[in-house]
């Protein structure tokens, strides 16, 4: 599974990117990242969740996530997303940062 | 039985927000009523969960601090559990006393300031969550309390730790129940604006500074040591309080010449919030003393009395020009230095210099 996800906005607007690979992730966390999605669904979800009035602050989101020859893209605001994607989302931000330091 | 409006049989089409407005506001003979009404009207529509919450409103007395702080417990459920209530002894956990404490620096600087009586100057109760999510690196107003998070210790310390970002937050509700300003844009980046203005001057205020001793940064003491950075932003100098390997550098222009066009961030609200935050500082350091005297109530006052959902930076200035006028005359000194602001950020407002 691939996934290009990015994270932006909120009070301190610090934008995060990373292009993440399961394949690349040690097994416990490709596995933790497998049950994030199949929990949240996202191929399921709309690409926009919610035309309702921006909250302050809110983080924003898009990802493009990519498995078994799908490819679907969400962008979200965090209080929009559903309690799962919002898990999913705190994992890929965990990914995204380690992987950033990693390069740095 | 809406013929007659006595306390047992009040009309239950009177929408539910204004019983709750008089139980929150009105006599005491008009609180009983509204609370009656509410409950009535509640057991009707079997919303118990409101009745606690009107009980509560009922008795507290308005035009005093209310605070309630509640902790998330790293879920995402909110508010989460009630911890610490208005009056109630400090907590052994500091993030909750950070909140608590933030929130009443607050409503003290706003209500003796512009004699401003809560969010939306009828006594709000001042809800704030803490410790919301697992490293969760942000704080936000979501249309009815505050939240925080804890940050993730590698970038970011609890968001708690900053009286700016607490009062930042608050005045994301003030802008709501005022202005109304639209999160998006222009509109979006004086929406942040008017939040780091009043978040840095609750600072001010609760430090007693100057304009000049005011260190005018944003989120100071937020990121951790391993980043190079003294804030997230800096009304002095936008553009320079942070520059990290890691993070990146600080975004913020400190003039339209260098305007960001973007569609992330709602249009960069985050970002060309410098602009009018750079006028603002210039204001405040050209009039001197307390910035809350005269340059926050310049802009306090345009916020309530004159900006609209769509207004843009350009009619923002020209406002906060107008309101200088009526409240100190025209052509003082006051309107002056704010033309003079604006001018350094690349706006003109009034007839030309001469």
């Amino acid at each position: 599974m691939r996934i290009r996800f990015e994270r932006t906005g909120g009070f301190a607007n610090i934008p995060l990117r990373a292009e993440l690979d399961s394949t690349e992730m040690p097994p416990d966390r490709a596995q933790e990242l497998e049950r994030l999605v199949a929990r949240a669904g996202p191929f399921d979800q709309p690409a926009q969740p919610s035309a309702a009035e921006p909250t302050p602050d809110d983080l924003q989101y898009e990802m493009t996530i990519k498995a078994a020859g799908h490819t679907h893209t969400i962008r979200t605001g965090d209080s929009a997303a559903s309690d799962d994607l919002k898990l999913l989302f705190d994992f890929l931000a965990e990914e995204a940062l380690s992987k950033l330091r990693n390069s740095t | 039985m809406c013929k007659e409006l006595s306390h047992s049989d009040w009309c239950y089409i009177i929408p539910s927000h204004v019983h709750e407005n008089i139980a929150r506001n009105g006599n005491e003979k008009q609180k009983t009523a509204a609370y009656q009404s509410l409950t009535a009207s509640s057991h009707m529509r079997g919303q118990r969960e409101l009745l606690t919450t009107f009980a509560v409103l009922a008795t507290t007395p308005t035009g005093v601090k209310r605070r309630t702080i509640y902790d998330a417990k790293r879920g995402l459920a909110l508010p989460g559990k009630l911890v610490r209530g208005e009056g109630a002894p400090k907590s052994k956990d500091t993030s909750v006393n950070e909140a608590y404490d933030g929130s009443g620096k607050t409503y003290d600087f706003f209500m003796k300031s512009f004699q401003r009586n809560s969010i939306d100057d009828r006594g709000m109760r001042l809800d704030s969550t803490v410790h919301y999510r697992r490293n969760f690196n942000n704080a936000f107003w979501n249309g009815q309390q505050m939240v925080y998070g804890d940050g993730d210790g590698q970038i970011f310390q609890p968001f708690t730790k900053s009286l700016d970002v607490i009062g930042h937050e608050l005045t994301h509700g003030v802008t709501q129940y005022e202005a109304g300003l639209v999160y998006q844009d222009q509109p979006g980046a004086l929406n942040e604006h008017f939040s780091d203005v009043f978040g840095s001057l609750v600072k001010q205020f609760a430090k007693n500074q100057t304009a000049k001793q005011a260190d005018w940064l944003i989120g100071a003491g937020l990121f951790t040591p391993n980043i190079q950075g003294v804030a997230l932003r800096s009304m002095k100098a936008p553009g320079t309080a942070y520059n990290d390997p890691l993070i990146g550098k600080d975004p913020q222009p400190a003039h339209m010449k260098n305007f960001v066009q973007t569609t992330s961030d709602n249009g960069g609200v985050h970002i060309n919030s410098g602009i009018p935050n750079k006028a603002f500082y210039e204001v405040a350091i050209a009039l001197g003393g307390k910035a809350w005297d005269k340059a926050g109530k310049i802009w306090y006052r345009t916020l309530i009395d004159k900006v609209q959902p769509l207004t843009s930076f350009a009619e923002c200035a020209a406002m906060t020009y107008e309101v200088a006028g009526t409240l100190y005359g025209p052509s003082g000194v006051e309107q002056k230095a704010v033309k003079a602001g604006w001018a350094v950020v690349g706006i003109s407002v009034g007839a030309p210099l001469t």
